[in-house]
């Protein structure tokens, strides 16, 4: 009776002392999920924050939704399309691949890739 | 009385900027050089005028009523001289008329750069300072002054840049932007001149290496204030402002390069003019896009368009000029390359090719939602994940190279030998790696892993060549060895950082405690603080490791009195392996309050490496200095 009843302060003890998460997931994946996801989308009333970071009241409901979202079970995906049917594009910090970004994601190695072809073409070109 | 003397002052400054473009049509010796100091003088008599103003709280001066309060810390107000659009501007010019003085001293001491190409050189430099010190007069002057008919107080200095960072971060961040300038110059001078004096690399290498030191120094700085002050412990966002700074950073590396080679082999003269013009062209870049307005940034500042249209316009002259002067002069400079396929030179031009390669990227990344958004077509946003794919795999095979580069033999070499020479440090560079996550028990990510054999590959393959070396003199090859290891420091603590650091949001009753990364976090009390001018909720926390040892820690939630703002200043257990950062939300009905725990491993190493770049960059200057003494002794 008494290594119960000092169980039982035990648990209650633990439960009375322990803070509480404030998003609460069951596995650490889900964890990792919400971290990743908040991370990449930008808070829309703020200068340049991403909604994990933002201290503005929309990121707070941002964040209750991909929560939301997440417990209810819905994929990366369904909640991404979710929030870009509700605010646009421009609420991804990496920018969809489309007809107008095409120069945004290839550029760069197009770059990468000419330069080193002429470096070659330069030294090799005198023999 | 103390405004309209700045205000004077800043004319007669202007004044001078003009003589200093005359100097080489009107020849009365020594005109030029006394407009040079005088400029400077000028420049820094406004500085200390404005400076005064807002010691005084001078409210007449509207400059002054928009940054200062009468409650705002004297070190602030020293600060808050800079904090704003049109003080800024003012230090830009100062800094900028300060290194051309220093320069003119520096070279008329040594007597290196033939007075020719000097007196050209001061020239091109007062061309631009002329430009911005007419910019600074008409559309940003700090002193203009308004009468307000009954008493008013400031508008005070926004809360997030009253911090220690606002002393130094800025005036380092421009010793390093403005300082490419006489790169620039030099580069100009140059070209009009039509042909190279002999040591023309080794007498501009100190005018790259200072201001890419400052620089460096600079954007460490920054990004530890960023860290420090806005509350959720991210060091980079790749927001414009920053990636306003990185450019001529990652440019002037190219540059830095590019001289040794100019200066050792006597090749890539034309590229290496070219990459000067770049640098500085990139300063503007970064000007512009801070301070015309046209991006959205969380670092705010005061913008306006009349403003960006002025500085493009300027920046179009400066460096159009520029570039024309180089199409029609370069064709003086080409040489045929007089080296293999495999040779130093070709990684050292490998490294400007991938280093301007990252520059287009983050150009491209910066300016492509403008450019959507301007033309109408759509609205997006560029962050932290488009870099980490287009920019983090450009970068990673110029980290390999940076082990190897040093190793491979001017001219030409083979790969046989190389790899003899290298290969028992890839083994080991590759088998600590795998060692890593054992030893330590973190978990094992093939990304987390190439970053942390790409640090350990240029540390062991820098420290090889310590041993390697021969009765030669250490100083010179010290200043690149430790910028180098600077450099994987840097890296291991970015990639160690962000694949271990972890979380927490909870909410907490003062008396609950927390479990994270083997801590424990318990709140101990809530209470009120009082600072100079504001107010503050200040929780106490007490942190004990695993092994028992505790240490407390205080986390506030400010409320300035005079912008009615909140701000969090967050807690932060220091030591060489990670950060305890703790940071106080907002409070619940039932006296709860949320609290923001981070754990963030090696985050220091960010900083550290980049104040090793510093180092390095000194060293070097140092070896500039002694060589010429050694060679005057042997005359």
């Amino acid at each position: 009776m008494r290594i119960i009843l000092f169980l039982f302060t035990m648990v209650f003890f633990l439960s009375c002392y322990a803070a509480e998460d404030i998003y609460h997931f069951s596995s650490t994946e889900d964890q990792t999920r919400f971290a990743m996801l908040t991370s990449e989308l930008r808070c829309l009333v703020c200068q340049n924050q991403n909604i994990a970071e933002s201290n503005a009241p929309l990121a707070g409901d941002l964040r209750q939704q991909i929560f939301q979202q997440i417990q209810t079970g819905h994929s990366n995906q369904e909640i991404v399309d979710f929030l870009v049917d509700r605010y646009g594009n421009f609420i991804l910090y990496r920018p969809p691949f489309n007809a107008g970004t095409i120069g945004l994601w290839f550029l760069p190695f197009i770059l990468l890739f000419s330069g080193i072809s002429y470096l070659v073409y330069y030294i090799r070109k005198k023999r | 009385m103390l405004p309209e003397l700045g205000n004077f002052a800043i004319i007669l400054a202007l004044f001078f900027a003009i003589v200093q473009i005359a100097g080489p049509f009107v020849r009365v010796s020594g005109l030029q050089y006394t407009a040079v100091f005088s400029q400077f003088f000028f420049l820094a008599f406004a500085m200390l005028c404005l400076i005064f103003c807002f010691i005084n709280n001078d409210v007449t001066v509207l400059f002054v009523r928009d940054h200062s309060h009468e409650l705002l810390p004297l070190i602030y107000r020293i600060g808050a001289s800079w904090g704003g659009h049109e003080g800024s501007l003012l230090l830009w010019c100062l800094i900028l008329s300060g290194w051309t003085a220093f320069f003119l001293i520096f070279s008329l001491m040594k007597k290196n750069i033939p007075n020719e190409l000097l007196t050209k050189i001061i020239m091109v430099l007062g061309y631009v300072s002329t430009g911005f010190i007419l910019f600074l007069f008409s559309t940003s002057n700090p002193f203009k002054r308004d009468f307000p008919t009954e008493p008013i107080s400031g508008n005070d200095l926004t809360p997030i840049l009253q911090d220690p960072g606002l002393i130094f971060h800025p005036p380092m961040l421009y010793l390093g932007y403005v300082g490419f300038a006489i790169a620039f110059a030099f580069a100009v001078a140059v070209l009009l001149e039509g042909r190279l004096e002999k040591n023309w690399a080794h007498a501009c290498r100190p005018w790259v290496i200072m201001p890419w030191s400052f620089l460096s120094c600079g954007i460490v700085l920054g990004s530890w204030w960023a860290y420090r002050e806005l509350g959720w412990g991210g060091w980079w966002f790749w927001d414009p402002v920053e990636n306003a700074s990185l450019l001529p950073w990652l440019a002037a590396t190219g540059l830095l390069h590019s001289l040794i080679v100019c200066e050792k082999r006597e090749a890539f003269k034309g590229w290496t003019l070219m990459l000067a013009i770049i640098t500085f062209a990139l300063c503007f870049l970064g000007t512009f896009l801070v301070r015309s307005g046209v991006i959205v940034s969380v670092h705010a500042f005061a913008n306006d368009p009349d403003r960006g249209v002025y500085l493009l316009g300027f920046m179009a002259i400066v460096i159009g000029s520029a570039l024309v002067c180089y199409l029609l002069r370069i064709k003086h400079f080409y040489q045929p390359p007089k080296f293999q396929l495999f040779s130093r030179e070709t990684f050292l031009l490998l490294n400007s090719v991938v280093l301007i390669s990252a520059v287009a990227t983050i150009v491209i990344g910066t300016l492509y939602p403008i450019v959507l958004e301007a033309l109408n077509l759509e609205k997006i946003s560029v962050g932290e994940p488009y870099f980490n794919t287009v920019f983090v795999p450009i970068m990673l095979p110029a980290l390999f190279f940076m082990g190897l580069a040093p190793h491979v033999s001017w001219g030409q070499q083979t790969v046989i030998t190389l790899w003899k020479k290298m290969r028992w440090t890839l083994f080991f560079s590759l088998l600590i790696t795998a060692l890593f996550p054992i030893v330590t028990g973190f978990e094992f990510h093939v990304l987390t892993s190439l970053g942390i054999f790409l640090g350990i590959w240029i540390i062991f393959a820098t420290l090889q060549l310590f041993f390697q070396m021969k009765n030669k003199s250490i100083l010179p090859v010290s200043a690149m060895m430790i910028a180098h290891i600077g450099i994987a420091i840097l890296v291991l603590g970015m990639t160690l950082n962000k694949s271990y650091s972890v979380e927490r949001q909870v909410k907490m009753l003062p008396g609950e405690s927390v479990n994270l990364a083997g801590y424990q976090f318990t709140l101990n009390n809530i209470h009120e603080m009082n600072g100079p001018n504001y107010q503050s909720i200040a929780a106490l926390f007490n942190v004990q490791n695993n092994r028992g040892k505790e240490f407390s820690v205080t986390s506030e939630q400010r409320i300035y009195l005079s912008h009615n703002q909140a701000m969090s200043k967050a807690g932060i257990l220091v030591n060489m392996w990670r950060d305890l950062y703790l940071a106080l939300g907002t409070s619940f009905s039932d006296g709860a309050w949320s609290v923001r725990i981070y754990y963030k491993p090696f985050v220091r190493w960010i900083w550290c490496g980049g104040f090793m770049l510093l180092l390095g960059g000194f060293l070097s200057l140092i070896t500039f200095l002694q060589k010429k003494g050694e060679r005057h002794e042997a005359i």
